[in-house]
Formats: structure tokens, C-alpha cells, sequence
């Protein structure tokens, strides 16, 4: 018995890691693809718009377990990543911007049952306002 | 006959040993639960109140829409469910005002406005402004417990976060 609800424990500890990443993850994205589709001229900005949204999800995941201070870019060893790119026939044939966030988070690993961390992606589509 | 009288009792004993680290581990698992479920709250609370804000900027400076931060900390404080706002504190920042909320509850009758200011523009084309909020949520359960000699342990609570940076979008 001891050891079933030390592993729930253990369970319930990264469940929780986990939910939080989902929502912080889904969160960065919706806010990343809202300065995006706020003007053209903010979708067509390339690497601008996908540092803006960098930018925007480490703000979002700052307190998220494997982020904290001292994550600052979404490249290299980064437990965050970000796509931001531009359709100009998306969904409806409208213009759209896409963005991705991508969250590692680490786990408590359980031999032979869960892996080590766990990759969360996010990816909203948003039509161009002007 | 002898053998077994000696081993009366022996049931009780393992029950009670036992049953000690399995009432704590039972507690822990409740309490981590709790702890997480107002992880998750107050992140979707920060998030929704960082988005009401930014639907408020400059736009909304000297019109009928115009919100304060009493509204901002208002939606804050409704949105995080079975969270105290007196046990909240929070940060609101924009590039033209800046306010602390220590607690929350500090800010629910503050009338000055925020962030209908000038100085918070909408993004568009390149320009525009951000507006952050910042949550700090101090747990604090019944997590004393007893123990023989020592009396009353005290655990210190830990502190949860949330933060949420937005561009101003009206």
C-alpha cells in the first residue's frame, strides 16, 4: 500500500508541473498570435514577431518549474521554443498568423513507466486584423 | 497454545506501525492536490485578468469603457476561486503606471485609472505597449503537525506564481 501512495504522491506532484505548463503554454501562444495578428506589418516582421513571442513565453512560463530567471532566449538549451510565421491564405482564406510554443517540462521519472520530461505544444492560428 | 497467546496482539502492533506513514503520505497526497489546483488557478486568474487589462488601453483613456485598477485587481480576485486576495499579491506594470497590490485587497478600492492611460498603445505596425501582471500566491494549510518532544512543527509555507505580459490591444 506504502508504495502505491508514494507514488501518487510523486504522481500528483507532476501532474500538477504538467497541467500548469499546459495552461501557461496554451496562454503564450494565444498572446504571441494576438500581437502577431494586430497588424500586418507585426505578422510580416519575421525574426521581430518570433522574439516578440519568445519574449512573451518566457513571461508567461517564468514560474514554471525549468524556467524561472534564468531562461532568457527560446533557442540553444531553452526548455522553450517558438514558430511564428505568416500565411497570407490561412484558415478562410484570410491572412493568418500561426504561432507554436513548444514547453519541456522535466519529470520525475519512473523506470519503465514515464520518461524523463515531457514536451508540450501549443499552436494558435489568429486572422490578420489590418 | 502457548505460541499462539504469544502472538496475540501482533495484528494491532503492524496495523498501528503501518498505518502512521500511511496517514501522513494520505494527507501529503490531499494537500500537494489543493497546492496544485491553486497553481493552476492562479495562473488562469493572472492570464485573464493580464487580458482584460489589455483589451482596456489607451482606447478606452477618457471614454465610457475606461476601467481603474480596482477593476483589474476586482477580476483578479474573482477569477482565482478559493484563492484569499488577502493572501495574494500582485504586481501591475505598463509603460505609463506602475502598481503593487500587497495584498490584493489593497487594490480593490483603488479608483486611479489603469491601464485606460495614454501611454498604453494598442500593437499595431510594429509600436504598441505591453501591460504585465504578476501573482505571488503564499500557501499556507494546516500542514502543523505534532511531535512527541518537540510540540507544535511549524511548516513554512512556499510561495506559487504566475505572470502574464500582454500587448495592449485596444
Amino acid at each position: 500500500m506504502l508504495p502505491w501512495l508514494v507514488i501518487s504522491f510523486l504522481a500528483v506532484l507532476d501532474f500538477g508541473f504538467c497541467a500548469y505548463g499546459l495552461i501557461a503554454t496554451e496562454d503564450a501562444a494565444r498572446i504571441g498570435a494576438a500581437w502577431g495578428a494586430a497588424a500586418s506589418a507585426n505578422a510580416l516582421s519575421g525574426t521581430t514577431f518570433t522574439n516578440k513571442v519568445c519574449t512573451y513565453a518566457i513571461g508567461e512560463l517564468q514560474y514554471a518549474p525549468n524556467v524561472g530567471t534564468t531562461v532568457t532566449t527560446c533557442t540553444g538549451t531553452s526548455p522553450i521554443r517558438v514558430t511564428a510565421t505568416y500565411n497570407s491564405s490561412g484558415a478562410d482564406t484570410l491572412p493568418t498568423v500561426t504561432v507554436t510554443v513548444t514547453y519541456t517540462v522535466n519529470l520525475l521519472a519512473y523506470p519503465e513507466v514515464s520518461q524523463a520530461n515531457l514536451s508540450i505544444q501549443r499552436s494558435v492560428q489568429l486572422p490578420v486584423r489590418n | 497454545m502457548r505460541r499462539r497467546k504469544q502472538r496475540r496482539g501482533e495484528l494491532l502492533v503492524e496495523f498501528t506501525l503501518c498505518s502512521i506513514p500511511l496517514i501522513f503520505i494520505c494527507i501529503s497526497v490531499f494537500w500537494m492536490a489543493v497546492d496544485m489546483w491553486e497553481y493552476h488557478t492562479l495562473v488562469a486568474a493572472v492570464n485573464e485578468a493580464a487580458r482584460y487589462a489589455s483589451v482596456h488601453g489607451s482606447d478606452c483613456a477618457g471614454k465610457t469603457c475606461a476601467i481603474r485598477v480596482e477593476d483589474v485587481a476586482n477580476v483578479l480576485a474573482n477569477r482565482a476561486v478559493g484563492l484569499p486576495p488577502g493572501r495574494i499579491n500582485a504586481t501591475l506594470t505598463s509603460s505609463a503606471q506602475n502598481y503593487t497590490c500587497n495584498p490584493l485587497t489593497s487594490c480593490q478600492t483603488n479608483a486611479s485609472a489603469w491601464p485606460s492611460l495614454a501611454a498604453n498603445t494598442p500593437a499595431t505596425a510594429g509600436a504598441g505597449t505591453d501591460i504585465s501582471i504578476s501573482a505571488t500566491f503564499t500557501v499556507g494549510e494546516p500542514k502543523d503537525i505534532w511531535v512527541p518532544g518537540a510540540g507544535t512543527v511549524k511548516f513554512n509555507g512556499w510561495t506559487l506564481g504566475a505572470n502574464s505580459t500582454q500587448p495592449v490591444v485596444y
